[in-house]
């Protein structure tokens, strides 16, 4: 409605004019001032949100707001031009403002899908930053997992260390499952202790992404091919393996997701606040070498 | 109300009353072995047969009165009858059974003697095998439970115990005719048997056939052995009677003394405290009452009266630093049960001065005692003063004092009746006059944990107070029982009944230990009659009871998803639900939670999921609140909204954030200045801990949502006042698309 407004006033503004739409004249003034307000309105969601208790209304109508009233910026600030670039510094206020309106829509596009798409590839989902904590507890679980059947592993001298120290500690026992060492190694346990070895411990201690494992289909395959190297009395470790290997990509697909869903802030936030110093700069000097 | 004549005295008694009952209303005692109020009546010996005009004599326990019923209880006639039954039961007892022999206190073996019964008129039945596998006559395998079956009459009375009192289920019957036998999980010793050892059969067998060997090991730490000589001697608080009068000292020998079991030994301890010295401290767990001897004691609540506060924002609220901590009594002017803090002492303390002073013959601790409930309060001897120390058995036995029973029911109406009926709000306007009427009128009562106050669809006769101990309050409906409330001390119940004229619309059940204080139907009345404004509030009260009834049935009628129940979702009444397809896993919200909380979050954004919903982890303001249940001191509660509040006398003991099913309350350490007790006159810094949980942010403001709800750009964060009504409907939705 009040881009239709805007078009109303610009079109017989913009036949008019003797010298084209400019924003030196009243009119196209009139839209600069309009889409700079509306440029700084931008920034009170910001702020809205570092005061959350305040009766201002709810943050959804605020972002609702940020969102429409941004993109009448658009208009607002092509009629306040009269679709024309000249100078340098207006030239770069009008890049830097596009790029911030495309990451903002970017963004927007994003939080339409990611969100869904999250809970649909990663059902065990943690709060984000818990997941360096987590993925550490299932590198300890799936330690002690083989450590229960195949005995204490010299090679995984850091996780017994860590687990060993958790188990004494009557207030972290809770954080580890608390399974300890078998005394001997359990028969026909070596190929877990080497799908442990050569295969999970890697992946654990990776970034998720790389690896069999990091593959649901490809981890799927060599899970039933451990399975069939394993007496059936040890299938109960190996699935615990295989849930906490498939655990860890849960979370490798969650942090991805995550920083795709808020990647884009660290383009559009910058842009802003540099749009906002540029857009106080093309104000003093037009003001001031224009009038 | 029903007509009916007992040995020729009229009496008027609600329907559903048994002969039994009625009989003693007027004050006739009709003799029974099998019948253990309250237990339900089996009508097995039939000792207590009475005329009732009928072809044959009626079981007076089991009997139901009817209008115009003529009854005969006493008479030759009858007592000949019962003469040769208990002649019957005596041919298979052994006389003296062990605890005849011990304790002189078998009921069949006194009731033979009160009739004048021959016990060797009847040869004992001949043996008839056992066909149980590791059935055996005597049974020693329980740690503290003899059995001996040849002792018993099968009377079932420890089998009602176990199944209806403590639902344990564990005893059972075996075998036919005169080969039937008591069983644990059908024949297993009782030692190796899913027994939980909680007593109650003992303590409900009539005869020697399951005795007690001791109720723990247990022993207090310090403190002097009183010889069962002296404790016999001791005095009450009138200081004449005994104060453990009516108790036979055989048994208190054989069971206190170590010349007897000796598992009880060391179970009473006389203490001594010098003026000042700290008794018992708020939060503490332990397992002991208390009985002041001599002197006095100050009861107290040492922990600062001040909660996290919400604060309203506000300039100051722009640069708010993420700290927590407490702050002082805002709304000291609240009025009811608000105004007063419930404590596990004959007296309850004052909210604007929380101390109170405990005299000699008064008893404190019963409840950490019984159900091992934290300390309520910190209690010193205001002066030197003399305590027993008690362990449970030692209480258990110490309660079955009629003098010391009636010592504590005299010292509850006199010092306690007025503030407690006051704190009831829908009481608060009760005369002096009236009060004074109902002080000698009230009835206290005593239930064991499991045990059944009134049932649902029984006729409606009384009015209760909870004094002591947790009610739980449970409907029944098609598909199962739904628990409606928790009651503690201050809370009421069964006035819908009385108010409608109605039967009894909940069944009310003992969680724990409870003391309930029971006003009769016909003084409820009159109270409604002589104070029309409380009868008005309670006629609200009633209405809106009646009303969520109502509401309740209709939403439990038409949700019965398995996972809706698993998570316990039919619960909630307040739910903060995420939906995760708009989620974009911003934290503003809990960001928003600790800023409103001043830097301490009670909202999680974890949890289990329904659908594409993850139910946070923030207080769901349950129907069936556990969280409230063994709090020692009442601090979380409702007040007359949806919301837990956790008041600021809580004592961080951590009953509460334990007993919540979905993790909902935290624990948050506060550094406080409190007096030194190795130093007096000097303080010192301590830490010490209260309970957060999600308020629903209405210091705000009473009209603002949640500041997680507020706060979420996305509209993701939704409080859902009716989980069932929500979730039925979207399951609804989905349905009719799928179609």
């Amino acid at each position: 409605m009040l881009g239709a407004i805007a078009t109303a006033f610009y079109v017989p503004y913009a036949r008019q004019a003797p010298e084209g739409p400019r924003g030196s004249t009243a009119v196209g003034l009139g839209f600069g001032v309009a889409a700079a307000a509306l440029m700084a309105f931008e920034w009170l969601l910001n702020a809205r949100k570092r005061v959350p208790t305040w009766n201002l209304g709810k943050a959804e109508t605020w972002l609702k707001g940020h969102i429409w009233l941004g993109l009448l910026a658009v208009p607002l600030a092509l009629f306040h031009s009269g679709f024309h670039l000249r100078g340098t510094l207006a030239a770069a206020l009008m890049i830097v403002f596009v790029v911030v309106i495309l990451s903002g829509v970017f963004g927007l596009v994003l939080q339409q899908f990611l969100p869904r798409l999250m809970s649909l590839a990663a059902p065990g989902e943690t709060i984000y930053e818990q997941i360096p904590h987590v993925i550490e507890t299932l590198r300890l679980d799936a330690y002690e997992a083989v450590a229960a059947v195949c005995g204490a592993l010299a090679e995984a001298e850091g996780e017994r260390a860590e687990s060993e120290a958790i188990q004494s500690d009557p207030r972290r026992a809770r954080q580890v499952l608390g399974r300890r060492p078998a005394a001997a190694p359990a028969e026909g346990s070596a190929p877990l202790r080497r799908f442990y070895l050569e295969t999970v411990r890697p992946f654990l201690m990776g970034d998720g992404r790389h690896g069999p494992l990091a593959d649901a289909r490809q981890a799927e395959r060599l899970a039933q091919g451990l399975l069939r190297l394993l007496p059936p009395v040890l299938h109960d470790a190996a699935g615990d393996l295989i849930a906490i290997a498939a655990e860890r990509r849960d979370y490798a697909v969650q942090a991805r997701l995550h920083r795709w869903l808020h990647g884009w802030i660290l383009l559009h936030v910058p842009l802003a606040a540099a749009l906002l110093v540029l857009l106080v700069a093309h104000a003093v000097l037009a003001l001031r070498y224009t009038y | 109300m029903i007509d009916v004549t007992i040995d020729g005295r009229p009496v008027s008694v609600p329907p559903g009353t048994t002969i039994f009952d009625a009989a003693r209303a007027v004050g006739i005692d009709i003799p029974t072995i099998c019948h253990l109020p309250p237990q339900e009546p089996a009508g097995v010996c039939r000792v207590c047969v009475v005329d009732v005009g009928a072809r044959v004599f009626a079981p007076a326990c089991a009997r139901v009165v009817e209008p115009g019923m003529k009854i005969t209880a006493t008479g030759e006639r009858l007592a000949t009858v019962r003469r040769n039954l208990v002649e019957l039961l005596m041919a298979d007892h052994p006389a003296p059974c062990a605890r005849q022999r011990d304790t002189q206190d078998c009921e069949l073996e006194l009731r033979a003697r009160e009739l004048g019964a021959r016990p060797a008129r009847y040869r004992p039945g001949t043996a008839k095998p056992v066909h149980q596998p590791g059935w055996k006559p005597s049974d020693d395998s329980h740690p503290n439970i003899a059995v001996d079956h040849s002792a018993c009459i099968v009377c079932d009375r420890c089998v009602r115990a176990c199944t209806d009192i403590a639902h344990n289920f564990v005893i059972g019957r075996a075998g036919k005719g005169n080969a039937t036998v008591i069983t644990f999980d059908a024949g297993a010793p009782m030692g190796q048997s899913t027994c939980v050892s909680c007593g109650e059969c003992m303590t409900s067998c009539p005869t020697g056939a399951l005795m007690n060997k001791g109720f723990s090991e247990a022993r207090l730490p310090e403190g002097e052995p009183v010889p069962v000589e002296v404790l016999m001697r001791l005095p009450g608080k009138d200081r004449q009677t005994p104060l453990f009068d009516g108790i036979s000292p055989k048994f208190l020998a054989k069971t206190l003394s170590s010349g007897g079991i000796g598992r009880n030994e060391g179970a009473i301890v006389r203490r001594t405290f010098r003026a000042g010295e700290v008794i018992c401290r708020e939060g503490d767990f332990g397992s002991t009452a208390f009985y002041i001897v001599e002197g006095s004691c100050e009861v107290a609540i040492t922990t600062p009266l001040s909660r996290v506060r919400n604060d309203p924002g506000g300039l100051a609220g722009f640069f708010l630093k993420m700290k927590s901590r407490l702050v002082g009594r805002e709304d000291l002017e609240v009025v009811g049960p608000a105004a007063l803090i419930p404590i596990d002492a004959p007296i309850d303390l004052r909210r604007d001065a929380p101390v109170a002073k405990l005299n000699a013959g008064e008893l404190f601790g019963e409840m950490t005692c019984l159900d091992f409930y934290p300390r309520s309060a910190t209690v010193r001897a205001a002066e030197d003063c003399v305590v027993l120390e008690m362990l449970r058995p030692a209480l258990q036995i110490l309660l079955r004092s009629k003098a010391f029973r009636a010592q504590l029911e005299e010292t509850y109406r006199r010092r306690t009746l007025d503030t407690h009926l006051r704190s009831v709000p829908l009481l608060a306007g009760l005369g002096q006059e009236f009060i004074e009427y109902l002080r000698e009128r009230v009835e206290l009562a005593r239930y064991e944990p499991g045990q059944v106050i009134c049932r649902q669809g029984e006729p409606a006769d009384s009015f209760f107070i909870v004094r002591l101990g947790f009610v739980k309050i449970t409907q029944h409906r098609p598909g199962g029982d739904l628990v409606r409330a928790y009651q503690g001390r201050g809370g009421y119940f069964g006035e819908m009944g009385l108010i409608q004229d109605a039967p009894r619309s909940a069944t009310c059940t003992a969680v724990d230990h409870v003391e309930v204080v029971r006003i009769s139907a016909d003084d409820f009345r009159l109270m409604l009659e002589r104070f029309p404004e409380v009868a008005k509030d309670l006629l609200a009260e009633a209405e809106r009871r009646a009303r969520e009834n109502v509401e309740v049935e209709a939403h439990t009628a038409n949700v019965d998803l398995e996972d809706f129940l698993r998570q316990g979702l039919m619960q909630a009444q307040s739910l903060l639900l995420l939906d995760l397809d708009r989620c974009t896993r911003c934290d503003l919200c809990v960001q928003a939670c600790a800023t409103a909380h001043d830097g301490v979050t009670r909202l999680v954004r974890e949890g289990l999921r329904f659908e594409n919903y993850l139910v946070a982890t923030s207080c769901r303001q349950c129907r069936d609140p556990l969280c409230m249940v063994g709090c020692p001191v009442g601090s979380i509660r409702r007040r007359d909204t949806l919301e837990i509040q956790i008041e600021d006398w809580c004592i961080g003991c951590g009953v509460c954030a334990e007993n919540c099913p979905y993790g909902n309350i935290n624990m948050h350490g506060f550094r406080v200045t409190v007096d030194d007790d190795q130093r007096p006159g000097r303080r010192k810094a301590v830490v010490r801990e209260k309970a957060t949980v999600c308020d629903l942010c209405k210091n705000l403001g009473s009209d603002q949502e949640p500041s997680c709800v507020v706060a979420c750009p996305h509209g993701a964060a939704i409080r859902v006042a009716n989980p069932r009504e929500f979730f039925a409907a979207r399951l609804g939705e989905e349905t009719a698309g799928r179609r």
